[in-house]
C-alpha cells in the first residue's frame, strides 16, 4: 500500500455490504475478510394475527434477518428478498438493511460511506432506489454502487497469483457462480461488456438439492428437518470436481475401493441432539459436474460452462480476447469444488486448440497459441467484498462516491453512474 | 428424442453408442462380443445413463442397451430389501422367467413402437432376451453380494436405480 493514502478519510469508516441471493457478506473496510455472512433471509411478522399479541411488541420492529429468522420459522413468515440477484421485494430489502447496519455491524449511518453491489444488468431503476433508501431513511454520508464481477478482478489484481495477472489490470473473464444463478461476465479495463454476458440459472442451491435426492433415495437415515442442513454440508465439505471428465473411469476407482473415495459423515440431530451417521459416495463428484453437465440438474441446459465462456468470450470485441482467456478468475461460493479450477482449464484450453488447429488446416498459417489461466484466489468465497474493502483503501475513492449533499441537490439519478478506477498497487 | 421404428436384431451384437454431445466423455463399446459382454457393459454405463435427459439413439444396439438398463433398474428394486444372496437370487430368477410380449400394442411392451414385431422371429428375440435377462441375473446378484451377504456398495445402485431412465419404467417385457 502506498504511504499517501489518506489516513484521515480511512479512519471515517466505510462499510462494505455485499448483498447475494443466498448469503449477504457485510464488514467494514480495510478487513480482508467480512465480518458478517448471513443467509439474505426475513423472517416478518405474520399480518393475520389481527388481534395484538402483546403490548410490548412493536410489530414494525416484528421481523429477524440472517440465521435468527430460521429460529421463527412457526411465528413468522419467511421471505427471500433477492432472486437471481436482484431485489424483488424493496420493503423487505430495507428491513434486512436496517437491521444490518444498526443490529449487526452497529454503524452511525451519519458517518459511514456505504459500498453496496449490484449484479450486471442491474436496471438503473434499482440503483436509484437503493440512493433513495440510503440517503433518505439511513441519512448515509456516502454511497457507491459497484459490479460484483469488477469487484473480483480488483481483489484479484491485488493478489496476482500467475505473471499474466500481474499486467491484468481490471480486464479479465469473471465466472460467479453462487447460491442463486451462475454468471460469466467479460470486464474489460473495469467496464462489464454487458452483451456477452451469458447466465446459467443453476449454482449452489441446487447442487444442494440435487444432493438431498441422492441421499433421500438412498434410504440414509437423516432425520427430516436436517436433510437439507446435511446436504449443503456434504457439498461443501466433500464435494470435488475430477480431474478429466471421465465419469465411467471415476465410478471404477470407486468399485476398486480406492482411498478417499467413500466417506462417512457424523450427524446429531437438531432436534432430539441423537447421533448418526450416513455414507457419502458419488454425489460427491456428481453435483460439481453439473458444471459441465448442467442437464443433471434440469434437461434444458445443454451446454457446459466451458462452452458458455468461450463463446461469451468470442462474441467479445477482438482486442480483448486473448487478455480474457489470460485472466478467468472464480468467484462466489460455488466455485470451490478441489479440482474446478483445473478442470476448466483443461477444457477451455482443448476448445481453444481444437478450434486454432481447425484455422491452421484451412488456412496454413499457424496461429499464435493462446495460454488459458483459470486462478483461484484464497478469499474466492469473498472475494467480492474484499474487492470492495481494497477499493475503499484507495485514494481515488474518496473522490468518486456519492455525498448527501449531492444526493439532497440532484436527486437519486447521481446513483445512476459510478465510476471505475483502476487500482494502484 | 427420434421417433423411428426399429428391431432388435439379435444376430448384430455389437453395440455402438454413437456418442451425442451430452453423453461426451463415453469410450465406444468393444465390437463383437459376447452376451455376457453386452450385459456386463450395460452394468458399467448403467450408474451414469440415469443423470443425462436428453438421449440420441442410432440402431438396435442402442435399444438393447436401453431394455437391460430399464430391467436392471427393475431388478435391483426388487431385491433392495433382501439380505439374503438366496432370495435374492430366487426373486431375481422369476423376473427373468416372465414371458416376454413383443407386440407394440400390448400395454406391458414399455418399449413401445421402439421394438418393431416381425411376424416370424418372435421366439428368436424370445429367446435371446431371456438369456440376456439370465446372464443380468446373475451379474447382478454377484456384484451385491459376497460370502452371502449384501455388499457395501448396494445401496448406492439402488439409490440410482430409484430414477427412471428416459422415464421408461418395466412392465413386463
Amino acid at each position: 500500500m502506498q504511504q499517501t493514502i489518506d489516513q484521515g478519510f480511512y479512519q471515517s469508516k466505510v462499510c462494505v455490504i455485499d448483498n447475494g441471493t443466498g448469503f449477504t457478506k457485510m464488514g467494514w473496510a480495510g478487513n480482508t475478510e467480512p465480518q458478517f455472512d448471513i443467509p439474505t433471509v426475513v423472517a416478518d411478522h405474520q399480518e393475520k394475527q389481527k388481534v395484538q399479541m402483546s403490548k410490548n411488541t412493536n410489530e414494525n420492529l416484528d421481523y429477524y434477518i440472517g440465521y435468527e429468522a430460521y429460529d421463527y420459522t412457526k411465528s413468522h413468515n419467511i421471505f427471500y428478498p433477492m432472486k437471481s440477484g436482484i431485489v424483488e421485494n424493496w420493503d423487505l430489502m430495507e428491513k434486512f438493511w436496517h437491521r444490518s447496519i444498526f443490529d449487526y455491524l452497529r454503524a452511525e449511518p451519519d458517518e459511514t460511506t456505504f459500498i453496496l453491489t449490484e449484479p450486471p444488468m442491474n436496471p438503473p431503476e434499482n440503483r436509484e432506489n437503493i440512493a433513495e433508501i440510503f440517503f433518505e431513511t439511513f441519512n448515509a454520508k456516502g454511497l457507491h454502487i459497484s459490479v460484483q464481477a469488477v469487484l473480483s478482478l480488483f481483489s484479484s489484481a491485488f493478489a496476482p497469483v500467475n505473471e499474466y495477472q500481474k499486467t491484468a489490470g481490471l480486464t479479465g473473464m469473471v465466472l460467479d457462480s453462487g447460491d442463486g444463478v451462475t454468471h460469466c461476465i467479460p470486464v474489460s479495463d473495469g467496464y462489464v461488456i454487458g452483451s456477452c454476458i451469458k447466465h446459467i440459472p443453476l449454482a449452489g442451491r441446487d447442487i444442494t438439492q440435487f444432493i438431498q435426492t441422492l441421499l433421500k433415495d438412498r434410504g440414509e437415515n437423516i432425520p427430516a428437518e436436517d436433510i437439507k442442513k446435511v446436504a449443503r454440508e456434504v457439498k461443501e465439505k466433500y464435494g470435488y470436481c475430477i480431474s478429466d471428465g471421465d465419469l465411467i473411469k471415476e465410478f471404477q476407482a470407486y468399485d476398486r475401493g480406492d482411498k478417499n473415495k467413500f466417506k462417512t459423515y457424523y450427524g446429531k440431530n437438531s432436534v432430539t441432539k441423537e447421533k448418526y451417521t450416513i455414507d457419502i459416495g458419488y454425489e460427491r463428484f456428481l453435483g460439481p459436474e453439473m458444471f459441465f453437465h448442467p442437464e443433471f440438474l434440469d434437461g434444458k441446459w445443454r451446454s457446459p460452462i466451458d462452452e458458455i465462456i468461450d463463446k461469451s468470450i468470442q462474441t467479445s470485441p477482438v482486442d480483448c480476447r486473448k487478455k480474457l482467456y489470460q485472466n478467468i478468475i472464480l468467484s462466489g461460493g460455488s466455485t470451490l469444488f478441489d479440482g474446478f479450477a483445473q478442470r476448466l482449464e483443461q477444457q477451455v484450453q482443448l476448445r481453444i486448440d481444437s478450434r486454432l488447429q481447425k484455422y491452421e488446416q484451412r488456412s496454413g498459417f499457424k496461429p499464435a497459441p493462446i495460454k488459458v489461466n483459470v486462478t483461484q484466489n484464497p478469499f474466492q468465497r469473498y472475494a467480492v467484498w474484499q474487492g470492495g474493502s481494497l477499493m475503499a483503501l484507495q485514494p481515488q475513492f474518496e473522490k468518486v462516491y456519492h455525498t448527501r449533499q449531492e444526493y439532497f441537490e440532484r436527486g437519486p439519478s447521481i446513483a445512476r453512474y459510478n465510476a471505475v478506477f483502476q487500482p494502484q498497487y | 428424442m427420434q421417433q423411428t421404428i426399429v428391431t432388435i436384431d439379435p444376430s448384430v451384437c455389437h453395440a455402438k453408442l454413437k456418442s451425442d454431445k451430452t453423453l461426451c466423455g463415453l469410450a465406444y463399446f468393444d465390437d463383437q462380443i459376447s452376451q455376457k459382454g453386452i450385459v456386463l457393459e450395460s452394468l458399467e454405463y448403467f450408474r451414469l445413463m440415469t443423470f443425462f435427459k436428453n438421449y440420441n439413439y442410432e440402431g438396435p444396439s442402442d435399444i438393447l442397451l436401453i431394455y437391460l438398463w430399464v430391467v436392471s433398474a427393475h431388478m435391483i428394486k426388487t431385491i433392495e430389501n433382501d439380505q439374503d444372496q438366496q432370495a435374492a437370487a430366487k426373486k431375481l430368477d422369476e423376473i427373468a422367467r416372465e414371458a416376454i410380449p413383443t407386440r407394440s400394442g400390448d400395454k406391458k411392451n414399455f418399449l413401445g413402437g421402439l421394438l418393431k414385431e416381425t411376424p416370424g422371429e418372435t421366439d428368436k428375440i424370445q429367446g435371446y432376451l431371456k438369456g440376456l435377462k439370465d446372464i443380468l441375473a446373475k451379474e447382478i446378484i454377484a456384484k451385491f453380494y459376497k460370502d452371502g451377504k449384501r455388499t457395501f456398495e448396494a445401496k448406492f445402485w439402488t439409490g440410482i436405480a430409484k430414477r427412471k431412465f428416459m422415464g421408461l419404467s418395466y412392465t413386463g417385457l
